[in-house]
């Protein structure tokens, strides 16, 4: 008797995306009339992705699970999640198996887990999905790119700039963008550049172009990016300034900027990795990337910002930091600013463009996913500290590879919060 | 791998990380007994650990007393300024010291001083707006002889300000030079002038310019007028004696919007394409192909 898979967030393709997050789901007979309940094994018949499942919410899934499914095709219950280190590379390469007690295979259905890895070593696959989706949004310069550039200019600076905001304010853009090129291909999620290490696969005419001896980035003929416009600019400038196959020219690789918040784990100082390695890294080239106003000329920005992006979730993680109540988990403005307080709305996806704010608010609301509700349409500063779902349970539907779900210390399975200190 | 086994080993990777960080000095490159490199150090082991207020300050002060002495060597005034620009990333925070910032630059963006700080310091002043950087630039593409940087460069860093108007000193800069480089730079800002439509289109139709010049002009063309573009390049993806890596591109630039109905229902390129797609002996212009296929 078949037996039927249910995830939710499923798109309008029946299509679902999983991080390393676990979601509840469940199983149940088809045209149910069995006597008793049947007894199934749940477990991944995927290639390359890999799903881990559970009774419980809980970060110690296993590789397989048995169910006894109700006879009458009443569903039951169970959690599902990515397997931490076992990403998908294409839609469907992970794959839910029910077997019977024969070993039969009574269900299957296939997934994503769909998660940010480290740009040096996408596969070209990938490498090329990102790629055509990311020139699908510019579409040589009359997309949608047009309103991410608009965000960032020097007029709306201090929006994410100079204050304690500049993690959560940016971890929205990007997240903004992924789900832009979503949209457009839904397998599709931002690598990130790790500029504490040599990255020849990146900056290469496959990748994010080569500089020529003007740095004009040169890439190779027909690449999605080879006809990149932004300001009525055509191409993409941007010279390297450090060997191909050394860092950028940062000061704090990633241990070190783990340690900026000092022995207290304080995000008063992790947040100076504004300056290095953020600030380090745009500098580290010549070009547009280099200014504020300039820097989203460059689509590199994004890769750039989503490892920005993974050191404070690695931070976050290492030190269990995701809950915004946690006082060591956020620092006060300084100076005071709106747009910067936990509980403040930010610009522009909240629309508002009344001094301080800026004058214009492109690109509309936070856009809308079925596979999450967070971080909503007017997303506050303090809807962005826990993209994992480790204090909320629900999450931002985006991981990244080296930043594993795993329950803090006052969560047990199950999800009951237990006395103790954050 | 088990969560608390994988916290473990990074854990562990930290603990080895910040014994060894103890024990060495931070980003080398610079000797401290070099005038100036001690600022540099300073500052740089100051980001190790969280900046006070006067700190920040004292810092940021001193960085700027490093890029406009004089007396000291590029490489540590280069690196002041890397370090500088890495601050006014703060935005408000920097502000104090911005007008300081900028007239250090301003005196470095002249004659006689080492080519590329001149260079390095006329671009962060271009990306600032600075008018008498601009003036600079401007100055120095009518008239060579006073130029602080090449053509390419000057274009390129007048392109920051969005205002500048630099389309007459572009179709200038195009016609007379003979630098490739200068003539690339010079069509990547034409991308918004109407005027420089015939120019991309019949660069893009002249098989004898080179590829670059002809990859721009396919941009620029399609940035002006999208329609003019697609019925050319339809005809260059269909000709055969003309260079693979150009008919690549003008399938590519298809690609990336395809909102030409025309294309969607016109049978034969849609079959141009298939093919194309099926022809792995035709690497770039096969891989354009395949990205287009999903669109059809």
């Amino acid at each position: 008797m078949p037996v039927q898979i249910d995830i939710p967030g499923a798109d309008t393709q029946g299509r679902v995306f999983l991080t390393w997050t676990p979601v509840q789901a469940t199983a149940r007979l088809v045209g149910g009339t069995a006597a008793g309940p049947v007894n199934v094994t749940l477990s991944n018949a995927g290639t390359v992705g890999g799903v881990v499942f559970d009774a419980v919410r809980t970060d110690q899934g296993a590789s397989t699970l048995q169910l006894a499914v109700p006879g009458d095709g009443t569903p039951v219950k169970f959690w599902i999640a990515g397997e931490f280190q076992k990403p998908s590379s294409a839609y469907g390469d992970a794959v839910v198996q029910a077997t019977d007690s024969t070993g039969t295979a009574v269900g299957t259905k296939p997934v994503m887990v769909r998660i940010r890895k480290n740009a040096q070593t996408l596969p070209a696959p990938e490498r090329d999905r990102f790629l055509a989706a990311l020139g699908t949004l510019n579409a040589q310069g009359q997309g949608a790119y047009r309103d991410f550039r608009d965000m960032h200019v020097a007029a709306t600076s201090a929006e994410m700039h100079g204050n304690v905001g500049f993690l959560p304010w940016h971890r929205t853009y990007v997240l903004d963008l992924e789900r832009a090129l979503q949209a457009i291909d839904a397998t599709v999620a931002v690598p990130y550049w790790r500029f504490d290490q040599g990255a020849p696969n990146i900056f290469t005419q496959d990748f994010m172009g080569e500089a020529d001896a003007n740095d004009r980035v040169v890439f190779r003929p027909g690449h999605a990016l080879e006809h990149w416009v932004t300001d009525g600019q055509l191409g993409i400038t941007r010279g390297l300034r450090f060997g191909l196959n050394d860092p950028a020219n940062i000061n704090n690789d990633e241990a070190a900027t783990l340690a900026l918040g000092g022995s207290g784990n304080q995000y008063s100082g992790f947040h100076q990795m504004e300056i290095d390695p953020h600030g380090s890294a745009h500098t580290s080239f010549d070009g547009p990337i280099n200014f504020v106003p300039t820097a989203v000329r460059d689509p590199l920005f994004f890769m750039l910002h989503a490892n920005v992006d993974r050191l404070w979730a690695k931070w976050q993680w290492a030190f269990h930091r995701a809950n915004p109540t946690d006082q060591a988990a956020y620092a006060r403005p300084s100076p005071p600013r709106i747009g910067h307080n936990l509980g403040d709305t930010m610009w522009p996806w909240n629309l508002v463009t009344t001094p301080p704010r800026p004058r214009t608010a492109p690109g509309g609301h936070f856009p809308s996913t079925v596979v999450t509700p967070l971080p909503g349409a007017t997303p506050k500063v303090q809807d962005l500290f826990d993209p994992l779902g480790v204090i909320a349970a629900t999450t931002l539907a985006f991981a990244y590879d080296d930043v594993p779900f795993e329950l803090p210390p006052t969560v047990v399975a199950g999800g009951s919060v237990v006395a103790g200190d954050p | 791998m088990d969560v608390k086994d994988y916290r473990k080993s990074y854990e562990d990777q930290l603990a080895a990380a910040a014994a060894q960080r103890n024990e060495t000095a931070a980003r080398p490159g610079l000797s401290g007994a070099e005038a100036g490199g001690s600022v540099i150090r300073s500052f740089r082991n100051a980001l190790r650990t969280p900046m006070t207020h006067d700190e920040f300050n004292d810092n940021v002060r001193q960085l700027i007393a490093t890029l406009q002495n004089s007396a000291l060597t590029t490489q540590i005034r280069l690196a002041a300024l890397q370090a500088l620009k890495a601050l006014a990333f703060l935005g408000d925070k920097f502000a104090p010291f911005r007008a300081e910032y900028l007239a250090a630059l301003r005196q470095i963006a002249r004659p006689g001083v080492d080519p590329e700080l001149c260079e390095k310091a006329l671009e962060v002043l271009a990306a600032e707006k600075d008018p008498d950087a601009q003036d600079l630039l401007r100055r120095g593409l009518r008239d060579p002889k006073s130029a602080l940087v090449s053509a390419a460069k000057a274009l390129q860093f007048l392109s920051y300000d969005d205002h500048s108007n630099v389309a007459d000193l572009a179709f200038s800069i195009f016609n007379q030079l003979p630098d490739l480089g200068a003539k690339e730079a010079a069509l990547r800002v034409l991308g918004t002038n109407p005027k420089s439509q015939d120019l991309f289109a019949n660069l893009l139709k002249d098989k004898n310019q080179p590829l670059s010049l002809r990859t721009l002009s396919a941009t620029g063309l399609h940035l002006l007028n999208p329609q003019k573009f697609a019925d050319i390049a339809q005809q260059i993806v269909g000709d055969h004696s003309d260079s693979e890596d150009i008919r690549a591109s003008s399938l590519g630039a298809l690609a990336n919007t395809l909102t030409d109905h025309a294309l969607q229902t016109n049978s034969n390129f849609q079959n141009l394409v298939r093919q194309l797609g099926a022809d792995n002996s035709l690497q770039n212009l096969s891989a354009a192909a395949r990205r287009m296929l999903p669109k059809l």
